[in-house]
């Protein structure tokens, strides 16, 4: 057979298929138009299809141990279908004789519905007298109908806010990145923390009911339906009974409170203080309320644990110390001197005991937190190198922890400091340096991670808050463990003499607040000068010494109001108390 | 002497038909707008022009310029594709234009009728389609499959791959590897599935079956239905498009504007319709036949079968027995871009006819 031939065959196997193909679509019209034609006839002369949608719950989101932190609670609120409107300015004006209502919203929401045979939400969370109001004068308010809608409840309030965020109505950048997903105006989607990051899983898929209904409005036929399908469950890494202990020690002072399990990087506990109520935002928060939230000072919204940036101060004295360990530039009898000052170029830096701690070694150093030994020290080290150590416990970079938004703190480097400041970097920025103040500046969740990998031995772990998701089913779909991470490329030794140093200083040190009767603590505190006017934040960053209980924890007070560390003594009472517990 | 020239040289069936075709769309859709609305009319009308001009010109080009520019061709649309990926804002969604003046164009429709001419370039030199061959018109295929589904235009996506397997076969590749070919996809498919995440499972299965979103396309199907069914035998007449103007549909008169025919011209209407469409594939498929040039063959039919894929998928979606993609229909849709790619695409078949040795 020759080319020319077979190309003959095939064109016509191609007519063949397409003779078919138009048969089958003249088939389908032919059945829709001249058979089903007199029904769909009198459905359209009479528009008698109503779309009846029917609402999925949000996931629930759950601690550790099961304990429900986030559902949903029916509440009322009022629903208007735009086909049965007849003047909207009007049924507005009526609403907002008994409901206070943002008339501007609520008209946009009409005139742009998607579809005019569905309820818009004009109002969530009405009253019950408003409810029985509206019931008793239906007929003033044609195409009204009350809904009753599931709503986001937060049952502990502010206590775990930053953690699991709130809901609030789509915006229109996130209703393009869910289009297809049945996510219309008007709906709830996370807006921040775990209800933001975990959206997709949360959110479930609406579902919903095509009627044919008579004049009256009954139901004749069901045309086709499908279900609702509820959204999965996230269950946290949070344990609520820590995260109770740990907000009720940092009390009302501003600040946060890190546990977690230093071995997996597993949260236990993130406390943020001042929070908010994310119950506010599920009905739909008002414009004076938001405006209130943003505004109140101390930034509630604000999750300090991922997105403070602080000046890490002495706490940053462990990495200097191994950077001089692990490139010889002291050895650990070596001493040097602290007579309280010591003049770098034309200034003098102080060490924060005035009268000097004589001549001490670098486990001495740490236990006292000298700074004069540090300035030395860093001297020694060098801008670079200090950089250097910092990178590899990955400072000014963010954790990757399982929330959005989370910032990156900053690692000053020469080409950084030309560029911000129009400087160069002088000595004394390295003497400033060397005790974590001047331009660092780090954020509590990074500091977990240099604490959690002194206390493992040099593993830098990966932070996460959410350890399994759950469908509607009780089918576990996916389930986190990132284990240990990755290892810092510096020998096991330092690490064991960093971990006896941070013994020290609970047990004879500046950390001595901590030290309890019932767990060992070993740790490091630091003391951050802010400004000149502001009071200091104080730093603790430790770990239990507990065969059983793996903790690392860090404990942050914006502007202490106390003379004394008192992220320490915070940090001791909430880990023994824990330990009391079990 | 310019008649008889034209009379001489035209197929004048094919050329009137689509004339015919382009100012019945015109008509109806001025039926469907509200009265006073010129816009989409004037954008319609100028759009038809345009394309009887595009026509027109293509019918004087020989083929065998297509066959030398094609790289070419194909290079320019590959900008124009990435370039609409790269700019930032889109519009309902999907970033598919590019704005000229006042007019916006999308570069899908014009990456079909090049991609055409490329398979049929890579397909008809040789005596025999090697392996190589196959491959390499597979990914010619997947560059702008891949482009154009990130726009996201999934409608425009998936239609190059039955193009394809139809040039392939045209092509005069064996059943055997047509069959492995297929029994590859199929296994494919399902495995890159496996792959994905839960959320976009689930959108993919709303593409599939639009059944499993009531709420959204369709609920879209159903209008579509009930305004097309209610047409009846003879329709609602001129202007007669209640449902649909009542915007239950969305946007009736591009994608969906087959209900509309149907409600307003009834069964009869859709005859006269599919009756057209029919006349345009019959005289394509008469003018590849008796021409001998491989290449022009392939082109030519490709033509016919892009223009048929594009007729079934569309109203194959307005009658709910296909997925709700993108994909308007030939020379009716109301859209700048897709009128005058397949306006070209029938200057094409004219010239090959014109240009012809039998």
């Amino acid at each position: 057979m020759t080319r020319q031939d077979q190309f003959e065959r095939r064109v016509k196997i191609f007519w063949i298929i397409i003779i078919c193909g138009l048969f089958v679509l003249l088939g389908r019209i032919a059945w829709l138009q001249l058979i089903e034609g007199e029904r769909y006839f009198r459905i359209s002369k009479n528009s008698r299809l109503r779309l009846v949608p029917l609402p999925c719950t949000r996931g629930l989101i759950l601690d550790r141990n099961g304990e429900k932190l986030a559902g949903n609670e029916a509440f009322f609120s009022i629903g208007v279908v735009p086909s049965n409107v007849i003047d909207i300015d009007e049924s507005i004006e009526r609403f907002d004789e008994f409901l206070d209502i943002d008339k501007e919203i609520a008209k946009k929401r009409i005139q742009e519905a998607n579809n005019i045979f569905r309820p818009v939400c004009v109002k969530r969370n009405i009253d019950l007298s408003a409810v029985t109001y509206l019931l008793e004068k239906e007929e003033d308010f044609p195409g009204t109908v009350i809904l009753t809608e599931p709503v986001r409840s937060y049952y502990y309030d502010e206590m775990c806010a930053h953690v699991l965020g709130h809901v609030g109505e789509v915006n229109q950048e996130e209703l393009t990145a869910n289009s297809t997903f049945g996510v219309e105006l008007g709906d709830l989607v996370g807006k921040m923390g775990v209800e933001k990051a975990y959206n997709s899983y949360l959110q479930g898929e609406k579902g919903g009911r095509q009627v044919e209904v008579d004049a009256h409005g009954r139901t004749l036929r069901v045309i086709s339906e499908k279900d609702p399908l509820p959204g999965d469950s996230v269950y946290l890494t949070i344990d609520l009974e820590m995260q109770k202990i740990a907000g009720e020690k940092l009390g009302q002072r501003k600040g946060v409170v890190l546990i977690g399990d230093y071995e997996t990087g597993e949260i236990l506990t993130l406390v943020s203080h001042p929070s908010f109520n994310p119950n506010l935002f599920s009905w739909g928060v008002s414009e004076n309320e938001w405006s209130k939230l943003v505004q109140e000072p101390g930034d509630p919204l604000e999750n300090r644990a991922l997105r403070g940036e602080y000046p890490p101060a002495s706490t940053f004295k462990i990495i200097v110390a191994a950077a001089a360990l692990e490139d010889n530039i002291i050895g650990k009898e070596d001493l040097f001197f602290c007579g309280g000052e010591l003049p770098v170029g034309n200034r003098t830096f102080k060490c924060w005991k005035e009268e000097g701690h004589g001549r001490l070694n670098l486990e001495e150093a740490i236990i006292n937190s000298c700074d004069v030994f540090f300035y030395q020290l860093g001297l020694k080290i060098g801008l670079d190198k200090i950089i250097q150590q910092a990178r590899l416990f990955e400072l000014g970079k963010v954790t990757g922890i399982d929330l959005v938004s989370e910032k990156s703190g900053l690692l000053p480097t020469r080409e950084w400091k030309l560029k911000a400041k129009g400087e160069a970097w002088y000595p004394g920025d390295t003497v400033n340096l060397s005790i974590g103040q001047g331009f660092l500046l780090v954020t509590p969740i990074q500091m977990f991670r240099v604490i959690a990998a002194v206390a493992n031995g040099g593993s830098l772990v990966n932070p996460y808050l959410v350890k399994e998701i759950v469908d509607s089913q009780g089918k576990v779909i996916e389930s986190f463990s990132p284990g240990r991470g990755k290892k810092i490329p510096i020998s096991s030794s330092i690490f064991d003499f960093l971990g006896k140093s941070l013994r020290g200083v609970v047990r004879e040190g500046t950390g001595w607040r901590a030290e309890n009767k019932i767990v060992k603590i070993a740790g490091k505190t630091g003391t951050a000068e802010s400004s000149d006017k502001e009071r200091p934040h104080n730093w603790f960053i430790g770990y239990t010494l507990s065969d059983d209980t793996r903790l690392a924890i860090v404990v942050l007070v914006e502007h202490r109001e106390e003379e004394i560390s008192i992220a320490a003594q915070i940090a001791g009472e909430i880990l023994s108390q824990i330990f009391n517990k079990n | 002497m310019q008649v008889s020239f034209i009379s001489q040289k035209y197929d004048r069936i094919i050329l009137l038909t689509t004339i015919v075709l382009a100012l019945g769309g015109i008509f109806h859709l001025w039926t469907i707008v509200a009265s006073g609305e010129t816009y989409y009319l004037f954008h319609q009308v100028s759009w038809v022009c345009v394309g009887i001009g595009v026509m027109f010109l293509f019918s004087f080009f020989r083929v065998g310029l297509w066959q030398r520019g094609v790289y070419f061709f194909y290079g320019i649309i590959l900008f124009f594709l990435l370039f609409v990926l790269l700019k930032e804002e889109g519009i309902y969604g999907a970033q598919r234009w590019i704005k000229i003046g006042a007019f916006g164009f999308q570069p899908s429709e014009f990456a079909k009728l090049i991609l055409i001419i490329v398979l049929a370039k890579l397909l008809a030199s040789k005596e025999k389609v090697s392996k190589k061959g196959i491959i390499l018109s597979f990914c010619f295929t997947l560059i702008f499959l891949i482009l154009v589904a990130f726009q996201p235009d999934l409608g425009s996506a998936i239609i190059l791959l039955p193009l394809w397997l139809a040039m392939l076969f045209l092509a005069g590749i064996s059943l055997k590897r047509i069959f492995t070919i297929l029994g590859l996809g199929s296994l494919l498919l399902p495995l890159s599935y496996f792959f994905l995440h839960p959320y976009q499972k689930t959108r993919i299965l709303t593409f599939l079956n639009p059944g499993r979103d009531p709420l959204g396309a369709g609920w879209n199907i159903l209008q579509s239905k009930v305004a097309l069914g209610s047409g009846r035998l003879t329709g609602k007449g001129l202007g007669g498009a209640v449902h649909t103007q009542l915007s239950f549909l969305p946007r009736p008169f591009t994608d969906f504007i087959l209900a509309t025919i149907g409600e307003e011209w009834g069964f009869i209407g859709i005859l006269l319709l599919l009756g057209l469409y029919s006349i345009i594939i019959a005289r394509g498929m008469k003018i590849v036949r008796q021409e001998s040039n491989n290449f022009a063959k392939l082109v030519g039919e490709g033509i016919v079968i892009l223009l048929f894929l594009q007729i079934f998928i569309n109203i194959g979606m307005v009658v709910g027995i296909m997925p709700i993609t993108g994909v308007p229909l030939p020379l009716i849709s109301y859209g700048g871009s897709s009128t005058i790619m397949f306006f070209a695409g029938i200057g094409i078949l004219l010239s090959i006819k014109r240009f012809g040795d039998r």
